[in-house]
């Protein structure tokens, strides 16, 4: 079995509420959080090598190190859950599931970055999600992780749902500050950059939902733990959305650095192709990536097993794996 | 149609998102407004809808059409009271989408992007909704029905049918009263 460090507790019933979330030692990384200063947690990140997991695998530790700071000016933390590549739904698993991990983990990371607001912006299409997020939160108020002076440490943080309305250039982060501002979701034109010029032109992150959750196990075990689990530059582990022709569509949790046929293939994971069929192709990311034939999805050009990390499938996004078996037309 | 204004209930959680944004920032709340909207008049937005959220948001009307039309989920013409989206993206269409939209449209006697002559259903094949792992779908108001067979889409028809009610995103209860 791979390590699991998001979806760990998967299988406990009423872990979507706070009180079970609590007694599985939820919110203890917001308690390690306090007992650091804020620059602490952002070199805890930097040292986890965590990369963003929305796709674009960008440092998160540096991008939260890029954040501005003018004095007098408000910073935001902003959630993005707009999930549109198609072929992705992990994010919606995690929302749907595990509430309460991604609240924690907005509580951890805004307190890194001094932001006293923060904003999940979902896509419309998820607004049951929205009724679960709403809920949650209302229960993080209620015991006192949200709102002013939370456990007593001084820091203040209000936090709020926002949907958006279906629109797949919301994803892009530009794009959904504006329709958080109640624009239509024209992309901004770069720099600046939203760090520096993000929501209503002030100093501004916007991570990835899986992001911001991983962020939960990361100062549980230390950064330097952290980075020891998964290959070279692609630390840790990865909600992977599986579906297509596999005889075991869903959500799965690996370690970076799995060989794709040990994914497609194996019980643990997607079980094989449907009908034990032959495989035709992999697109292994959404849409918006190239699509792999069968022999390039398991074996890399030189014939080295094809790995699930950054690199061996660079350029195209670590998000899903849609498999199409050979009756499939391409 | 009846006049176009929130009840107090209503507008109770309008005011409760507009303070959900910074001072002077409220213009933000117009996304979840409209949804409410949509949902409470009829299913659509109407040029007087759309007035009177410019109305509560203190907006030029033009700042509301242009939204309006940018985002897939508002409908600006009328619809039946039961949309039915279904997912036509790769995942569902490996898995069948295609069939559940030929069968609907039989059934129906309507093309996507129809509504029937009784009013009661409106058609709509929209991209990837994030329901990949349990193709194919289609989502009804804020509810995903997955797993589709065409057995099950006859039998959500029926219930639909003799429901009879508008299929909605999100209500007043959506929010929670901060």
């Amino acid at each position: 079995m791979g390590k699991k460090l998001l979806l760990q507790n998967d299988k406990i019933p009423g872990i979507d509420t706070y009180e079970v979330y609590r007694q599985h030692g939820g919110y203890s990384s917001v308690e390690k959080a306090f007992k650091m200063t804020s620059d602490e947690v952002v070199e805890e990140v930097k040292k986890s090598g965590l990369r963003g997991r929305g796709g674009a695998g960008f440092p998160t530790g540096m991008k939260w190190s890029f954040l501005a700071k003018p004095e007098g000016v408000p910073r935001y933390l902003v959630c993005n859950a707009d999930e549109s590549e198609p072929g992705t739904f992990k994010d919606r698993y995690l929302m749907q599931r595990h509430p309460h991990l991604l609240i924690e983990g907005m509580i951890a990371a805004s307190y890194a970055l001094g932001a006293n607001t923060a904003y999940i912006y979902i896509r419309g299409e998820y607004f049951y999600i929205v009724n679960i997020l709403e809920k949650a939160i209302e229960e993080a108020y209620t015991a006192g992780w949200l709102g002013d002076n939370i456990q007593g440490s001084g820091y203040s943080l209000n936090m709020y749902v926002h949907p958006g309305a279906g629109a797949y250039i919301c994803g892009e982060e530009t794009a959904l500050l504006e329709s958080l501002e109640g624009k239509r979701g024209n992309p901004r034109i770069k720099p600046p950059f939203p760090a520096v010029k993000g929501l209503y032109a002030c100093p501004t992150v916007v991570n990835n939902v899986e992001t911001i959750a991983a962020v939960v196990p990361i100062l549980n075990m230390g950064g330097d733990e952290y980075a020891k689990i998964g290959i070279g530059k692609s630390t840790g582990t990865k909600l992977i959305s599986a579906s297509g022709h596999i005889k075991k569509p869903g959500v799965y949790e690996i370690e970076l650095g799995l060989p794709v046929e040990e994914f497609i293939y194996s019980e643990e994971y997607c079980g094989g192709i449907l009908n034990d069929k032959k495989l035709k192709a992999v697109v292994p990311g959404g849409s918006s990536v190239p699509i792999l034939p069968a022999e390039l999805s398991l074996k890399t050009p030189t014939g080295e097993p094809r790995l699930m990390s950054y690199e061996s499938l660079s350029e195209v996004a670590l998000l899903a794996v849609v498999c199409w078996d050979q009756a499939a037309l391409l | 149609m009846s006049e176009v204004k929130f009840n107090d209930e209503t507008l109770a959680v309008v005011h409760n998102l507009m303070r959900r944004y910074p001072e002077g920032r409220h213009k933000s709340a117009l996304l979840p407004i409209l949804h409410l909207a949509q949902a409470e008049f009829g299913g659509w937005l109407s040029p007087a809808t759309m007035d009177y959220v410019a109305s509560i948001l203190n907006i030029k009307p033009v700042e509301v059409y242009e939204v309006a039309s940018f985002y897939s989920m508002y409908n600006l013409n009328p619809v039946g009271k039961c949309m039915l989206e279904v997912c036509r993206t790769s995942s569902c269409w490996l898995r069948g989408a295609d069939d559940v939209i030929r069968h609907i449209e039989k059934r129906l006697e309507i093309k996507v992007g129809e509504t029937t002559a009784d009013g009661m259903f409106s058609l709509k094949a929209v991209e990837c909704l994030g329901s990949c792992g349990t193709a194919p779908m289609m989502q009804v108001g804020k509810d995903f029905h997955e797993n589709l067979t065409l057995e099950k889409v006859d039998e959500l028809l029926t219930q639909f049918t003799n429901e009879d009610k508008h299929s909605r995103y999100c209500d007043a209860n959506t929010y929670r009263k901060n």
